[in-house]
């Protein structure tokens, strides 16, 4: 295996703690295809979730960062539209006749 | 009032062993990035980015949403941009290597 001597981590803020670990686990269940060239590792510090690329070179790690903050945009975008609101139960409307 | 949510990165490599880090900065941010839309060759022909994200919301998150886009356009460029680096510097040696080669020959030439 290549040395992974390039790397980069990014640190991302969230409202809280839960936020945080809910985009943590969501983010980890996604495989990291050509393993012998590249390493993620999604942690978790408090309201932040930190995340590590080590690469062989610069090329994967600028695909795989410009991926995963896309996702991570994502689930941003789900908890502002989603987090703290209200449960609402969606039910089929019944047509009138 | 929302708190500030402000994503940092730091990165490195042989190229850069001291490191680098990425701040959002001030802004104005937005979450259409520059480095993540459709190429404007597409544009011009006429063709859509169905893909457009929505506008970021006056809120911490969609405000973390408009500052995480603009540190991604940094890293893409600054990643772009090393990597072009590495292209130029591998073809630079390539030339070296091709020179000296070539160098070696002609003295071989020279000696017939």
């Amino acid at each position: 295996m290549s040395e992974l001597s390039h790397r980069l981590s990014i640190s991302i803020p969230f409202e809280n703690d839960k936020q945080a670990s809910m985009a943590r686990k969501t983010m980890a269940v996604d495989p990291v295809l050509k393993s012998n060239e590249l390493l993620i590792k999604f942690n978790q510090e408090e309201n932040k979730l930190i995340c590590q690329f080590m690469g062989t070179s610069d090329r994967v790690i600028r695909v795989a960062i410009s991926n995963v903050i896309d996702n991570v945009k994502t689930i941003i975008e789900c908890f502002d539209e989603f987090d703290g609101k209200d449960d609402v139960q969606f039910e089929e409307k019944q047509e009138t006749i | 009032m929302t708190q500030d949510l402000v994503p940092t990165a730091h990165y490195e490599s042989p190229s850069e062993p001291k490191g680098y880090d990425f701040i959002p900065g001030d802004g104005p941010h937005s979450t259409i990035g520059e480095t993540t839309k459709i190429s404007d060759i597409v544009i011009n022909a006429g063709g859509q980015d169905r893909d457009t994200p929505s506008e970021a919301k006056d809120t911490a998150l969609g405000q973390l949403r408009a500052r995480l886009t603009t540190i991604q356009d940094k890293i893409n460029i600054f990643l772009t941009n090393k990597m072009k680096e590495e292209k130029s510097s591998k073809e630079l040696k390539d030339l070296e290597k091709k020179m000296l080669d070539e160098g070696v020959d002609e003295g071989s030439s020279d000696n017939e």
